[in-house]
């Protein structure tokens, strides 16, 4: 899958976190049409470089630093911002970013948020483990999203401008 | 009966060492991730590559309530034992496990202190779950139209 003439493809970005995040995002690539998928550079931009990114053609880390069991702080917030800003020049020097795909969890809102700023459509899909509250995710990023997506129809109460696609 | 534990890519010590203190331990393997307890009495490992010979070798799979895990295995046809991991600092594990529970899914302890318990009466609450039917993705035309609309590819 991995061509290095790809890179000069229209980029289609997957921000998606580890777990569960990044089988949504696989997923989704996999609903791509072959004709789709072939004439995009597809690039996941996720949150652990443990990830398994094989099935895009690129993987670009962000640095969080906080574990999900504690509470982030001031450190954990400057390593995330500078590595953000360091994806985002990547996106804005080397790459033709035209469509972001997210799904979530927060720390995809700075990326997402700066894709959309330098031109990119942006598709949220509200993770699929949320039934009766909004992660902070997807109500942030419910204000900026060109499309928003719930996979179960119940949150349609919570998100009336969504639109129900079923599971992923 | 064996048992095969995961905890997916975030630690759960309250489930890892209930089920490695418990009586089921004997029988049990525990994938732990970056958990601080290390067993004692059960086998153990952190990360795989891949979990799905565990997962078939076992007669009880206990997850998390990871929507990666627990849709995993239910598209799987497997019926798992969830256990929402609230160490966490959002606790959105407890939606899909009162959404489990509702919809008669998947055998559910919401306490790890419960999960020996539940291990125990595993085989007849089982036999009272429904099959998985929740209605799968079925946008693929837009999702594949608003992609080639934006990345310029003629239809």
């Amino acid at each position: 899958m991995k061509d290095i003439r790809r890179d000069s493809l229209p980029t289609l970005l997957f921000i998606a976190g580890e777990g569960g995040h990044v089988e949504q995002a696989r997923r989704i690539l996999a609903q791509l049409e072959p004709d789709v998928r072939a004439t995009s550079h597809c690039v996941l931009v996720t949150d652990s470089d443990a990830v398994d990114g094989g099935a895009f053609d690129a993987c670009w880390v962000i640095d969080t630093c906080a574990p999900k069991h504690r509470a982030s702080g001031l450190r954990d917030a400057l390593v995330y911002t500078r590595s953000s800003a360091r994806i985002l020049w990547r996106m804005l020097r080397h790459h033709d970013v035209r469509m972001a795909i997210v799904t979530g969890p927060g720390f995809a809102m700075i990326p997402a948020l700066g894709a959309r700023l330098l031109g990119a459509q942006l598709l949220v899909f509200e993770s699929w483990s949320r039934f009766e509250q909004r992660s902070k995710c997807g109500r942030v990023l419910y204000r900026f999203a060109h499309r928003f997506f719930v996979q179960h129809e119940e949150l349609l109460a919570l998100y009336p401008r969504a639109t129900w696609v079923g599971l992923l | 009966m064996k048992v095969f534990v995961t905890v997916g890519t975030t630690s759960f010590d309250p489930l890892v060492e209930a089920v490695d203190r418990g009586a089921h331990a004997g029988n049990a393997l525990l994938q732990i991730a970056d958990g601080e307890y290390v067993p004692a009495h059960a086998r153990w490992f952190r990360f795989e590559p891949g979990i799905r010979t565990h997962v078939d070798a076992a007669d009880v799979v206990v997850c998390h309530a990871g929507a990666g895990s627990v849709f995993g295995l239910l598209e799987a046809g497997i019926v798992p034992l969830v256990v929402p991991n609230t160490v966490r600092r959002d606790k959105h594990q407890l939606e899909i496990a009162r959404w489990l529970t509702r919809n008669g899914y998947a055998v559910v302890a919401m306490d790890p202190e419960d999960v020996n318990a539940t291990l125990d009466g595993f085989p007849a609450a089982r036999e009272r779950c429904v099959p998985f039917a929740e209605r799968r993705f079925f946008e693929q035309a837009l999702l594949n139209r608003l992609v080639r609309e934006r990345m310029g590819i003629d239809a």
